[in-house]
This record gives structure tokens, C-alpha cells and sequence, in this order.
């Protein structure tokens, strides 16, 4: 062999030198080492030889550093076949020595764990293991050595058990020595990264080896397994703070509970210590006693946990029969939470409960079918608290019901019992089967006649076996489905139960409201069981929900839409209407019935809360297509009929509104097409809306029509647009009428009101579309012409103005048109001079200008910022007060959103129809914010007229979202606080109210910016709250601006510390506050003193 | 503190509470009103014959000097006050103040014990607002006849009262007839001044009322 090129001797001193300070370094000297082996530069015995002189130094720590070189060495050889077997003979022999040496021994440890992972470790080779593990048991105590050398005993063990599994197997008194050498090394153990692995150990022990207990060694083994893992039950670890291993209290737990549950023969030890520590009084012990024992009842044998059951279910039963089980729901569908393990924390006394359920139900799934002694039993053993409603009745049913949901034999034992005429039969009128029960009706006879609370606890009870039935049905497959529904016991007391909450629902006195809603959960509930009911049997409980319905309708009393009885009836209607026969019963029974009711309504306040409960129940496509089309017959009976026009206009409004309301709802819940809509819902509805037009134009009207018209519109398939647009341009823009809309006037000869219909129509046409006849100058300047005309109908002018930015924004494709106009427009206003003074005319140009613009940044046009830069100029530099003044108050509409200009279906992403409507860039808003903002603060310090720049603003932050607001804060901040210190004479509602709101954003966003202004704001703020600000006979600060000031200050005094100091002087400001005219004022003022009194 | 004196009282569900009941007005009119409102504020052009009339949202281009006449305010005060409806101070008003606070020994409210109750409150007001006296009168029911925490309630309702209600107002607070045996020694000594303005003195007292009133809505 060829003499090493690497110097030996100096990687083992290198090594030896820096494991203890950096084992990082270390180990790159010891895999060298390892190197120089595995490509046969180094033997074995030429290593052993190099290491002899510190191998055996007198002086501990050397020799111990050299072992750890030893087996550093041998684990980065990582089992490698280079060893021979007789390589690893000879090393095992030398290790074994070595265990008397005490400063090695954790790493003579060490060494052994790796090497009997190696290929050449042959076990029964020179006695190998079995010298090993005597070794071990004989030389190592585990209790006199520190954590880390426990822990490599363990690896041995470990090792071993993954390396020579079979071999253990086979061979008997190996196997034994094995678990003789675990005991050895588990006892006493206290580190918990050891006890994992002890666990884990244990439990792989259980699985892999039988024991047999007939066997006095194997007894005694089963007896010190268990007692090495159970004395740490339960375990209660707090991690320390600096834990490099991360092990969580939940690790050891749950390993504990796997080693505890993975033996059946521990079962004789396991359930008595466990029941034993059952009681106590901590919840979160109590948790890990049930989950433990839940765990082994899974996991056990089915002939042991036969065996014990009884004991546990007479240990298990009290837990539930002797607490408060409100926690159990009886208009749920479960009787056991979903996901109850990670919603509901240990430390919750309710987890208890909830286990103690699954153990039991477990228990009895397990057993069901070999004994049927615990179903006689459990059912025996409950017997008395059914007998009659008393207070262990909740108790006792919801353990029926729970083990009930098991099988159908199950289930269907405890239906028969529990509506046994001894037992429940006798309140729902269960016929006496005999008449020897003739002494036991005697008994009972009294408490036949339930009183209302305990009427109120035999509903809920039901619930319980109702919840059963549900639960069961869920378990069974498709065969059981049928043979279950018409073979369950249940069935033979449908009509019973029917019966009895019909009674009880309709018989008890309206005062009882908690009993009428139990009622009618449980009849939902009965409503839903899936196989349950027949058509007329749901027939009946949906006319049951009706009357209910009516019934409260009808009282008319205060209020009577909150009634609580009423909304559980809606409520479980809705719940209850799950499929298509249940749609049509609902439509027929309830809503038709409401519709009926409406028809005869004239009160328009009990009118619309009846609207409002058909809405409710508005909850599919099919039903709001059968409202639609009723109501769509009432409305033009409205516009047809005689009545005041007042009240007709205000039916028609109500009635649309709604409409529009569901149509929302019910898109937002699950899309549809509105093709078929166009053609049998409009050209009726259009109809009667101009009938109703004609002789009186009401623009709330216009507005609601329009909303409705518009959303059809958007839900109509984008490929019918184009024709949906020529319509309504031809209806409109001619004076010949479109088949689908009859108006045969002209909307650009005369102004018409309707045009506010047309507006939100073409605003949701899908903006791919093209008004074909479109010449944008000639279409515009006609609407212009009739603006014009409109010069004291503002809201009809504003319609109009609509109508323009809509064509404009969408469907004007050469902007040079209106580039000359507007040219013209800014030209004039830049001439004016101080004197001049303005028209109406003036006016209205400039209305047609700003909203020219508006449509033009809506989509983010150049012309568009142009424009707002042009604004801005003026704004500075304009001569004429008036101009200015109206630029600064125009700036609002740049801001101000429109419904034709907004999605008005934020709720659903992505539209069925393929329509996109809108041509609105995002951040349009603040592109122009950030171009006026600036030149409003800067006009504002150097000008006199400064109150319109702050008026300017404040309309601009009405109409602004709060994220754009919120980076600018800095720059208001200055303006708020010159407005609010204005004389009066300049002062108004207008500017105090967007101040007031502004420095609300600001405080509430970050107090720094008006930390420094506090001592001046608190008084301007309680003058502006208490006293009362007149100029020329007109109230300043309204009850709105004072109530504003208050809050600001309660925030203030709320956010800030170190206010005592204005404590005295507010106390005393605030008292004309108490007596204010306006009662919330009032409130607040009390709510800032009493904040005050507690400052300190 | 001990024991609680009255450790199972009866209890009023919040909800079956009196409130101040908005009268069920026609949602939808001011509904549609405000709508009428918002389209109305985007126009610019004043009314063509209301052209030099002001402009609600304008504030007015004049000077400072012109216009501070300081008679204006006096001249124009009777006219406003009129402008603004009035919300009397009424017995809910009171209930309201009050039926939150705190039961000493109980976590639950004055008005769910039933200790306060809007029949047994009463409001005079004078009547001329400003110089005439107005009173409110409350009767308290304690829990139970021998309640010796009567007096500590009384004394909250009263720092409560006082705190919030003008300066006009006398309060009287009584224990309800019949509802307590050393009946009127503790009306007595809710109704007497210096009692009251010494109990007010002690910091320790002073800190259980101000316990007691935290609740406060």
C-alpha cells in the first residue's frame, strides 16, 4: 500500500484540536479521514494505530476527543462496505471495552449507534448484538450520565431496530434482550428530546413485537412498557426559551398518546389510570385523559375494548348527564362540531363534552354489531330521563342521538324507544299500544300537560334525533339511501310529529316567541331531511311557515317587521326551499300569498316592508322571473289605474327600486341572461313608465327606471348590443318609436325627462358597439342646442349634460370636434375682464365644458388633463371673481362619481353577458388630484379670496375615496385649519363640514400631523360644538357641524395623551352643550365630558 | 368587596329594554330625496331667476367690515331659534343616561335589574327655559328590601345626572315607596347637598362611582 500523501497524524490533532470549540470545522477534518478510507488510502487498522497515542492519554478530555474522532469518522463513512466484517468486529470489540470509560462514553455511544447501521454489522457474527445489548444493560446506567449520552443509548436502540428488524423478530431471545435493553434505557428519562425518541421507541415495540401473556417475562415487559411511558401522563412542558431542538408540549403528547394507544394488553393498566385521572378539574388534562382514551378505544382490539367497555361508559356517561350541554345545537345538522378539534381550544370545559360524545359513539360503532348489550344497555341505563322532560332529558338524548347516527339498526332502536308511548309517544299522541299501561297513564297523567318551557325542551329534543336522521343519511351509501328511507322508524312518526308542532306552532299564545322559533327550526329541519317528507307533507309545513308569515303581517303591530318569530319563519323558508318542488310550493304558498297581500296594501310604509320580505325570499332565478313578470302587471295596472298621481309615482318607485334590488341579489349570487328580458319584460314595462311620465315627470322616477333598464341592458348577451343600441338611438334620437320602446318624441328637438332612462341604457351597452349613424358634431351639437334650452330644470339639464359626457366617453371616436369647441369655451372665459359679468348663458357653457372634460379624464384622455391644466390656469390667474369662483366650485365634477359612470355590480367579476360597459380608467381621480391639489394650496396662501380655494377643496373631498386623501394629508392640513378659523362672514356649512370631516381623516390616520395644533383647535372646536354661529339670520353650525366638532374632539381626547391639562377648561365649555336643542348633540357632549372625568 | 348582598337577582334581557323607538317614517321619501339632492349639487348654473340670489353652497364675496353689524346676531337669534326643531329632555333621554351604568356588585347594568325604570322617572321642565327652574325626578328600586348598597347607587345616578344634564335641572332621586326598609333615611341622604357634595370628597367612594359610570353609553 501506498504511504498516504495526507499527513495522518495532523488531521486527527487538527480534529481533535477544534471539536470542542468549532465541531463545524471538526467535521471536515473527520470526513477527510473518512475519504481517505472509502478510496482505500488509509486502512482501518493504519487509522486505529494513528490514533493509538491519543487513544490512550491519560488525560480524559484528549482520550475522550479521540473517541469522538473514532466516530465521527465512522459516521461519515456512513456504513460503507469498506469495513470489513472483520473491520467492524474488531472495532466493536475495542468499543465495548471502552464502556467502563466514563469520559468517553458518549461517544463510544455514538460510535456503536453508527456502526451497527453498517453493511458488514452482521448480528449474530461474533455474538455482535447480542454483546451489544448485554453490554449495555450491563456497563451503561443511564441515570448517572448526562442528556446527550442518553440520547446515543437511545440511537443504539433505534438503529438497531431499523437495521436488524427481522433478525429481532426471528429471533426470540434477541427480541426479548432487546426490550429488556429498552426498559434499561428509558427509565428515569426526563430530557424531552430522549423521551420523543424513548416514545417512539416504545411504540414501534408494541407494533413490531407480540407478547405473549401467558409468558411470566413478556407480562413483566408489558407491565415496565407501560410504565415507562404512563408515568409521564399526562405531560405538562413548557419549551424552554432557548430550545435548539423545537419540541413542542404537542409532540410529546401526541407521541405519548400514539405509545399508550398502540398496546391492547395495556388495557387492563391504561383505561383505570386513565378514568382515575379523569377527574381532574383541569380541562386541558381532562382533554388529553378523553383524547387518549378516544385513541385507544380505535386503536385497541375490538375483543379488549368488548371487554371494557361497561367500565368506560359508566365512567364516560356522567360527563355528559352532569353538565351544561348547550354547546350541542339542535337546529344544526351535526351533533358533534366539524372540525370541533381545532375551533375549539383545549382549556374549553365544552371540548370535554364533545369528546366524551365521540368516545362513546366510537365505542359503539365498534361494538355494534358483536354485542348487543351496549345498546340495551346505554338505552336502559337513560331510560329515566325520558320518561318524562326533566332536566337530564337534553343530556340523555343527544347520546341516543349521537350513537343513533351510527347504523340504521341503531337508529331506528332508538326511534322506537324514545317514541315509545312510556316514553315521548305520550306528548306527540302516540296511541297507547296496551291498556295495562292504564296504571302507568295514572302515574303520568299529570305531565301529559307539558308547561312551555318544557314544551320548549321536548322540541329541541327532537331536533336531536332529527339531527340523527340527517347525520346517518350522510354516512350511508347509495343502496342503504333507499332501504333507509322507507324502512327507518321515523317514518311511523312523521304524522305524530307533524301534528304536534303544527299544533304547537299555531295553539300556543303569541307571546310565546322562543317556542314558535324552536318550532319552526325543526321544521325546517324536518323540511330538509333528505327522503323524508312527501310533496304534501312539505306542502304542509311551507303553509305553516305562511300563516306564520301572514299572521304577523296582519297583527300590524309597532314594528312588527322585527319580530323575531317572523324571521325565523323567513329565514326557514329560505333554508327549506333546496330543490325545484320546493320552489314551486314556496312560490304558491307564500309568495303569491304576499303578492296578494301587497295588491291590497295602501299604507306605503307596510307596503314596502312587505316588499322587503318578497325580497327575502327572492333567492333564485325562478323566482324573481315570476316576480318580475307579477309585478310587472301591477305596474302597469298602476299606471293604468285612477289613483293620485302621488301615490301612483310612489308604488311605481317602490315597486322598480326592489326590483332592482333582487335583480342584484339574485345575480350576484348565480348569473343569468337577461336576453329573453328585453323582449317580454321592456316594451311593457317602458310602457307604463311613459304612460306614468306623461302626466307627471318624476326624476326619482327617471333615476330608479333607468337603474333597472341599465342592468338588464348589462346582463343582455354582448352579441344583441349593437341591436340594443339601435333601438334605443332610434326611439330616442328620432321621433319614430323602436319596436321594443315606444316613445315617439324626439329627445334632441325638446327636452324630455326620459332621457335619464336612455342615459343609463346606453351607458351599459357593452362599449365595443358603435352608434352607426354617429356623426359625433352633429349628435353633440344638438344635445348642446337643447342644454341650452334648459336653463331652470337644473336636474333635467344635468341629464342632458350626462348624455353628452356618455357619447363623448364612448362613442365619439375623433376628438377634434370637440377640441374646437372647447377652444372656443376656455377662450371666452380667459377674456373676461374684473368687470364682466356673467350670463346664464355663461353658465351653462361652462357646464358643457367641465363635463366635456369629465368624459374625456374618465378615459383618460390627453385632451382631457389638458383641459384640467387649462382649468387651473384660469383658476390663478382669471381677473373675474365670478369665473374663478365658478371653476373652483366645477372642479367637484371632475371628482364625483355617477352611476353611469361606475360598475354598479361590484359583486360579480366576471359578467355572464361578455359585456364591458364602462370606458373608466383606473387612478383617473388621482392623476387629476394631483395636478389641481397643488394649485388650490398655493392660490389659497396667496390670494384674498382664499375662501374659494377652500370651498373648491372641500367639494372635491366630498367626493374623494379616503386612499387617495390619505398621502396628502400634510398639505390639507394647513386649509382645514385656515377654514375653520375664518371669520364667519366668509365662513359656511359647505367648508366647516369638509374640514371637520377632513381633520377627522387626518387625526384618525396619524396623529402626528396635528399633535403641534392642538392647543389652538381644542377651543375653535368646542366654539364651533356649544355655542351658536349666526351670519345674516342663518344658522353656521348646524346641528351636523357641531356634532362633527364633537366628535373630533372625542377623538382627540380619545388618541392623544397628556390632554389633562384642557381637562377644567373643556369640562366647563361643554356645559351649554348638555342643553343643546338637538338630542344627539346632547349625547355627544355627555360622552366627551364623561371621557373627560376619567382623564387624568 | 363580600359576599354579594342580593346574589340572584332577576335579570332584563338588553333587548326587552325601553328605547327610544324611531317612528317608523318612510325610509325610501328621504331616500329619494337625497338622490334628487345629489344630481341637483352638480349643477352649476344658478336658477335663471334666482341668478343673484344666494347660493346655499357660495359663501358670500363681501368684505369683512361691511357686514359686522353686532346687532345682527341679537336681531336674527329669534328667528333662528325657531329654525331648529327642539329635542326635549325626556324621560328616555334620562333612561338613557342612566340605565347603563353599572351595578356595583354585579356585572350587569342598572336598567337589566330593573333598579331604574322609565315609569318611575319624571321631568318638569320650567317654563320659561332660561330663568325658570326644571326638575327630574327619579325613583330607584333596589333589588332587595334590605339593600344596603341603595345609597351608593342613588349617589351614582346622581355624579351621572349631574355630569350630563344643564345646569338647570334640580335632581331628586327617591327610593320607589315600599321598596326598601330604612326608607327614608337613605332619601334622605341622597337629597341632602353637603352629604352628597362630602361623599363626592372621598376619592375611595369617588373611584367605585367612577367604576360604576365606565359602562356609560
Amino acid at each position: 500500500m501506498v504511504e498516504s500523501i495526507h499527513n495522518i497524524p495532523t488531521l486527527i490533532n487538527q480534529f481533535i484540536a477544534t471539536v470542542d470549540t468549532d465541531s463545524e470545522v471538526s467535521s471536515t477534518y473527520s470526513e477527510q479521514l473518512a475519504e481517505l478510507i472509502v478510496e482505500g488510502e488509509l486502512t482501518l487498522l493504519q487509522f486505529i494505530q494513528k490514533l493509538g497515542p491519543s487513544l490512550t492519554s491519560d488525560t480524559d478530555a484528549i482520550r475522550s476527543r479521540s473517541v469522538n474522532c473514532l466516530s465521527s469518522t465512522l459516521g461519515s463513512l456512513n456504513g460503507s462496505s469498506k469495513l470489513t466484517k472483520q473491520d467492524v468486529n474488531v472495532i466493536v470489540d475495542f468499543l465495548l471495552s471502552k464502556l467502563d470509560d466514563k469520559a468517553c462514553l458518549q461517544y463510544s455511544l455514538a460510535a456503536l449507534s453508527t456502526l451497527v447501521k453498517f453493511r458488514n454489522f452482521v448480528p449474530s457474527l461474533n455474538d455482535n448484538l447480542k454483546r451489544l445489548l448485554n453490554a449495555v444493560i450491563s456497563e451503561y446506567d443511564p441515570k448517572k450520565n448526562l442528556a446527550r449520552t442518553r440520547y446515543e443509548s437511545f440511537n443504539i436502540l433505534s438503529n438497531t431496530l431499523s437495521a436488524h428488524k427481522d433478525y429481532l423478530i426471528t429471533h426470540q431471545d434477541l427480541g426479548d434482550l432487546f426490550v429488556k435493553n429498552f426498559i434499561h434505557v428509558a427509565s428515569g428519562e426526563k430530557d424531552p428530546r430522549n423521551l420523543l425518541v424513548s416514545f417512539e421507541l416504545n411504540t414501534a415495540i408494541n407494533q413490531i413485537f407480540t407478547f405473549d401473556e401467558t409468558n411470566e417475562l413478556h407480562k413483566e415487559f408489558l407491565t415496565d412498557l407501560f410504565d415507562v411511558a404512563f408515568c409521564y401522563f399526562p405531560i405538562s412542558f413548557t419549551p424552554p426559551a432557548n430550545d435548539p431542538y423545537k419540541i413542542t408540549a404537542h409532540q410529546l403528547k401526541e407521541k405519548l398518546r400514539a405509545t399508550i394507544s398502540s398496546q391492547t394488553l395495556f388495557a387492563k393498566d391504561s383505561f383505570s389510570n386513565l378514568i382515575e385521572k379523569l377527574t381532574s378539574t383541569n380541562p386541558v388534562i381532562r382533554n388529553d385523559v378523553l383524547k387518549t382514551l378516544l385513541q385507544c378505544v380505535e386503536n385497541y382490539s375490538r375483543e379488549t375494548v368488548e371487554e371494557y367497555w361497561l367500565t368506560l361508559w359508566n365512567a364516560l356517561k356522567f360527563e355528559i348527564l352532569h353538565n351544561d350541554v348547550s354547546i350541542f345545537k339542535s337546529h344544526l345538522n351535526e351533533i358533534i362540531p366539524s372540525e370541533y378539534e381545532s375551533n375549539i381550544d383545549d382549556n374549553d370545559d365544552n371540548k370535554t363534552l364533545i369528546l366524551t360524545l365521540v368516545i362513546i359513539s366510537e365505542l359503539f360503532q365498534k361494538l355494534e354489531e358483536s354485542s348487543s348489550t351496549i345498546q340495551e344497555t346505554i338505552i336502559g341505563d337513560l331510560k329515566e330521563n325520558l320518561v318524562s322532560i326533566k332536566d337530564k332529558s337534553k343530556q340523555s338524548i343527544i347520546i341516543l342521538a349521537a350513537i343513533a347516527s351510527q347504523s340504521i339498526h341503531s337508529f331506528n332502536k332508538v326511534v322506537e324507544f324514545v317514541f315509545s308511548y312510556g316514553n315521548w309517544g305520550k306528548y306527540v299522541n302516540v296511541e297507547n299500544p296496551s291498556t295495562e299501561a292504564e296504571a302507568i297513564e295514572i302515574d303520568t297523567n299529570e305531565d301529559l300537560v307539558l308547561n312551555i318551557a318544557k314544551q320548549r325542551d321536548l322540541v329541541d329534543n327532537l331536533g336531536f334525533i332529527f339531527t340523527s336522521y340527517f347525520q346517518l343519511f350522510e354516512k350511508l351509501d347509495k343502496n342503504e339511501v333507499n332501504v333507509f328511507a322507507e324502512n327507518n322508524k321515523l317514518v311511523d312518526f312523521k304524522d305524530h310529529l307533524l301534528i304536534f308542532l303544527g299544533q304547537l306552532l299555531t295553539n300556543s299564545s303569541s307571546m310565546e316567541k322562543t317556542l314558535k322559533c324552536k318550532v319552526i327550526q325543526q321544521l325546517t329541519k324536518l323540511v330538509t331531511l333528505p327522503l323524508f317528507l312527501n310533496q304534501n307533507e312539505n306542502e304542509l309545513i311551507f303553509s305553516y311557515f305562511r300563516d306564520v308569515i301572514i299572521g304577523v303581517i296582519s297583527s300590524n303591530t309597532l314594528n312588527w317587521e322585527k319580530d323575531i318569530v317572523l324571521k325565523e319563519a323567513i329565514s326557514g323558508s329560505i333554508y327549506a326551499i333546496d330543490n325545484d318542488k320546493k320552489i314551486d310550493l314556496a312560490i304558491r304558498l307564500i309568495i303569491t300569498n304576499l303578492l296578494d297581500l301587497l295588491e291590497n296594501t295602501t299604507d306605503s310604509v307596510t307596503f314596502n316592508k312587505i316588499l322587503d320580505i318578497i325580497g327575502d325570499l327572492c333567492i333564485n332565478y325562478r323566482i324573481l322571473e315570476m316576480l318580475s313578470v307579477r309585478l310587472l302587471n301591477r305596474l302597469i295596472a298602476i299606471s293604468q289605474s285612477d289613483k293620485d298621481i302621488e301615490i301612483k309615482v310612489n308604488l311605481f318607485q317602490n315597486i322598480v327600486e326592489s326590483l332592482t334590488k333582487w335583480f342584484t341579489k339574485v345575480q350576484t349570487s348565480k348569473q343569468f341572461l337577461t336576453n329573453s328580458w328585453y323582449h317580454n319584460f321592456l316594451p311593457k314595462f317602458f310602457e307604463s313608465v311613459f304612460r306614468l311620465l306623461t302626466l307627471h315627470p318624476d326624476y326619482v322616477l327617471v333615476e330608479l327606471c333607468g337603474d333597472l333598464v341599465g342592468l338588464i341592458v348589462k346582463f343582455i348577451d354582448q352579441s344583441k348590443h349593437q341591436e340594443i343600441l339601435d333601438d334605443f338611438v332610434e326611439a330616442f334620437f328620432t321621433s319614430a318609436s323602436s319596436k321594443i320602446i315606444g316613445f315617439e318624441r324626439n329627445a334632441l328637438d325638446e327636452a324630455v325627462p326620459a332621457i335619464g332612462i336612455f342615459n343609463k341604457a346606453i351607458a351599459n351597452v357593452d362599449k365595443a358597439v358603435k352608434i352607426k349613424t354617429f356623426s359625433p358634431a352633429e349628435y353633440l351639437s344638438k344635445v348642446c342646442d337643447v342644454i341650452y334650452t334648459v336653463e331652470d330644470d337644473q336636474f333635467l339639464r344635468i341629464q342632458y349634460l350626462q348624455t353628452l359626457a356618455i357619447l363623448v366617453n364612448k362613442f365619439a371616436e375623433d376628438e377634434s370636434a370637440i377640441e374646437g369647441k372647447m377652444g372656443e369655451f376656455i377662450g371666452h372665459f380667459t377674456q373676461l375682464t374684473s368687470n364682466s359679468k356673467l350670463s346664464q348663458k355663461d353658465y351653462i357653457t361652462f357646464e358643457i365644458l367641465i363635463w366635456y372634460i369629465k368624459a374625456l379624464v374618465l378615459k383618460v384622455h390627453k385632451l382631457g388633463f389638458e383641459y384640467v391644466n387649462n382649468l387651473v390656469q384660469l383658476l390663478s390667474t382669471s381677473s373675474n371673481l365670478e369665473t374663478k369662483e365658478l371653476v373652483g366650485r366645477s372642479l367637484m365634477i371632475l371628482f364625483t362619481d355617477l352611476k353611469v359612470f361606475t360598475n354598479q355590480t361590484p359583486g360579480i367579476k366576471k359578467v355572464i353577458s361578455k359585456v364591458t360597459n364602462l370606458n373608466v380608467k383606473l387612478l383617473y381621480k388621482q392623476r387629476i388630484f394631483e395636478v389641481i391639489l397643488p394649485a388650490l394650496v398655493d392660490n389659497h396662501k396667496n390670494s384674498e379670496n382664499s375662501e374659494i380655494y377652500l370651498n373648491s377643496l372641500s367639494l372635491i373631498l366630498k367626493n374623494l375615496s379616503r386612499s387617495i386623501l390619505v398621502s396628502h394629508l400634510k398639505e390639507i392640513l394647513p386649509l382645514v385649519l385656515t377654514s375653520l378659523t375664518l371669520p364667519k362672514s366668509r365662513l359656511n356649512s359647505t367648508i366647516l363640514r369638509s374640514s371637520l370631516n377632513t381633520l377627522f381623516i387626518i387625526i384618525e390616520e396619524d396623529q402626528s400631523i396635528v399633535e403641534g395644533s392642538l392647543a389652538k383647535l381644542i377651543p375653535i372646536l368646542l366654539t364651533l360644538a356649544t355655542g351658536k354661529i349666526f351670519y345674516r339670520k342663518k344658522l353656521i353650525n348646524t346641528e351636523e357641524i357641531r356634532i362633527l366638532a364633537l366628535q373630533n374632539l372625542i377623538i382627540i381626547f380619545e388618541k392623544y395623551r397628556d390632554l389633562a391639562r384642557f381637562k377644567k377648561q373643556t369640562l366647563s365649555s361643554l356645559v351649554p352643550g348638555l342643553d343643546d336643542k338637538r338630542r344627539n348633540v346632547r349625547k355627544l357632549s355627555c360622552d366627551l365630558r364623561q371621557i373627560l372625568y376619567t382623564l387624568d | 368587596m363580600s359576599d354579594p348582598i342580593n346574589a340572584n337577582p332577576t335579570i332584563i334581557d338588553v333587548s326587552a329594554l325601553p328605547t327610544r323607538i324611531s317612528a317608523s317614517s318612510d325610509k325610501s321619501k328621504s331616500r329619494h330625496d337625497e338622490l334628487f339632492e345629489r344630481v341637483l349639487s352638480l349643477s352649476l348654473a344658478p336658477k335663471k331667476h334666482s341668478l343673484n340670489i344666494d347660493n346655499l353652497t357660495l359663501p358670500d364675496l363681501v368684505s369683512d367690515i361691511e357686514m359686522e353689524s353686532p346687532t345682527e346676531d341679537e336681531l336674527s337669534d329669534a328667528i333662528v331659534e325657531e329654525s331648529e326643531d327642539e329635542d326635549l329632555i325626556d324621560e328616555q333621554e334620562i333612561f338613557d343616561l342612566i340605565s347603563t351604568i353599572s351595578d356595583p356588585e354585579h356585572p350587569l347594568t342598572l336598567a337589566q335589574l330593573a333598579v331604574v325604570n322609565l315609569e318611575d322617572i319624571k321631568v318638569t321642565h320650567g317654563v320659561n327655559k332660561k330663568t325658570d327652574i326644571s326638575e327630574v325626578l327619579i325613583k330607584i328600586t333596589p333589588t332587595i328590601t334590605h339593600c344596603s348598597l341603595a345609597t351608593l347607587i342613588g349617589l351614582g345616578i346622581r355624579v351621572r345626572l349631574e355630569r350630563c344634564l344643564p345646569p338647570r335641572f334640580r335632581i331628586r332621586i327617591f327610593i320607589k315607596e315600599g321598596t326598601h326598609q330604612s326608607e327614608n333615611q337613605v332619601n334622605k341622604q341622597l337629597n341632602d347637598k353637603e352629604r352628597v357634595a362630602a361623599a363626592c370628597e372621598n376619592s375611595q367612594l369617588l373611584t367605585v362611582i367612577s367604576q360604576m359610570l365606565s359602562t356609560c353609553k
